[in-house]
């Protein structure tokens, strides 16, 4: 047998892992090969003292992962509670009412004034706008990046739907449609504003309370130690006691003020 | 092995939202992490390290579908993650000197205290042998989830650990008639 294949076997029998070969052919081996003896003995001590020496833990930086981590999925709004599904809700009937309006110019080609193809390049775009609202409700996450263009388009008919109003091209009946497009934008800003100030409010909420949630007070006074600016290794001099002091008083009254 | 029944059953739990359960995976988990990373990468940078595994692990906790056990899952991250940093740090040593490349990763972040530990001794090995020894060794972990952290079959972590012990003797023995750092290497293994 080569030595390599003994010395692998040798190194996982150590481990109490299967060898890979038989343990008698393993042991005919060492019986028969002093080198390979050597290197089990050595390989037991250098085993033991790795294992021993291996590198420790000095400080706990737990709550400092805690406070950095960022909040899961599963922390962020779920937008299910009622004002989330109320906006949805609101998304969806804005959807439904706006693809309404769009059959007559898509399907039908005819919007008043218009021509067969202006009605339906318009149609294509109110129903640009039904599915940005539809979107949104389904998924309230990409509310953001819809509101933008929703917006712009909603602020254009109405301020065109005002001129023309104005200037006697069109009369209100026929421009109050444009307020669905407005209402749907308006629900998608709402909602964006909404995911963005929770997702950070969430984040805020999880990183306090990994600092003081726990009961005891010793852990709580070491968490929020570490939250500290960084405090000297080796405790000596005046710094490090006022240090020390910090911790604790800190601990107290964050712990009071939540309690 | 029921630890790691219980790490996993955190993960489980975290993963659906539960903050106390996401609270108490990092706590249990966190010195086994830590450790990995220091023999890895070197102690001094093992905070950070730490710290980068759990913040790529949290928001991918979802994914986590529990048919593995969250330690191998979560040591594998810590592994891709010390990879990289000894990536970036072989190439900031390439940019700054081009011909230091025969050097242990080791030597670009010296130990403040200027004495050989046992894991200055893990640094020369090479990085897979590092790890499977590391795995299996300092934080006991069996050869077939070893095989998991380190993405291979158990045979080559047989042999892997099998190597990287053969190194470490080597280590002792060129301790007599090497440099002292090599020498005072060797007594630490050997005293």
């Amino acid at each position: 047998m080569e030595c390599d294949r003994a010395r692998e076997a040798i190194s996982a029998r150590i481990d109490g892992e299967d060898p890979g070969l038989p343990g008698s052919a393993l042991d005919a081996h060492l019986a028969s090969c002093a080198q390979c003896r050597d290197w089990q003995q050595r390989a037991h001590e250098v085993t033991r003292r790795a294992r021993l020496g291996g590198p420790f833990l000095e400080r706990d930086l737990t709550a400092q992962v805690l406070a950095a981590t960022p909040p899961s999925r599963a922390g962020l709004p779920r937008l299910t509670g009622g004002a989330g599904m109320a906006k949805r809700g609101g998304l969806i009937a804005v959807a439904l009412a706006q693809l309404a309006i769009t059959v007559p110019l898509l399907i039908l080609g005819h919007d008043h004034g218009a021509g067969t193809h202006a009605a339906h390049e318009l149609g294509s775009f109110d129903l640009a706008l039904a599915i940005a609202f539809g979107v949104g409700a389904i998924r309230p996450a990409l509310s953001a990046g819809l509101a933008w263009p929703c917006g712009v388009a909603a602020a254009g008919l109405v301020v065109t739907a005002v001129a023309d109003l104005i200037g006697g091209q069109t009369i209100g009946a026929d421009e109050a449609q444009h307020l669905i497009a407005v209402a749907g934008a308006a629900l998608l800003f709402w909602q964006a504003r909404t995911i963005r100030s929770g997702a950070a409010g969430a984040a805020m909420e999880t990183s306090r309370s990994w600092a003081v949630s726990p009961p005891g007070g010793q852990r709580a006074a070491g968490q929020v130690a570490f939250l500290l600016p960084e405090t000297p290794p080796e405790p000596s001099g005046d710094g490090s006691d006022a240090a020390r002091s910090t911790g604790p008083d800190v601990a107290a009254r964050d712990g009071g003020k939540v309690a | 092995m029921s630890s790691v029944d219980e790490l996993t059953r955190l993960a489980q739990a975290a993963r659906l939202g539960d903050s106390a359960a996401l609270e108490a995976f990092v706590t249990a988990s966190y010195d086994r992490v830590w450790r990995f990373c220091a023999a890895l990468a070197g102690a001094s940078v093992a905070d950070d390290l730490t710290q980068e595994t759990y913040a790529r692990c949290v928001p991918s906790l979802r994914r986590f579908r529990g048919d593995a056990s969250a330690l191998t899952w979560l040591l594998s991250i810590a592994r891709h993650v010390c990879a990289g940093e000894l990536r970036s740090r072989i190439r900031t040593r390439e940019n700054t000197t081009g011909d230091d490349a025969e050097d242990p990763d080791w030597r670009a972040v010296p130990d403040p205290t200027d004495e050989v530990t046992v894991a200055d001794l893990f640094a020369r090995l090479d990085p897979d042998r590092r790890a499977a020894f590391v795995v299996t060794q300092v934080l006991g972990l069996s050869y077939a989830e070893a095989a998991a952290v380190c993405g291979c079959p158990v045979g080559t972590i047989r042999s892997r650990v099998a190597r990287a012990r053969e190194d470490l003797i080597a280590m002792i023995s060129a301790g007599d008639t090497a440099s002292p750092a090599t020498r005072q290497a060797g007594e630490i293994l050997s005293s």
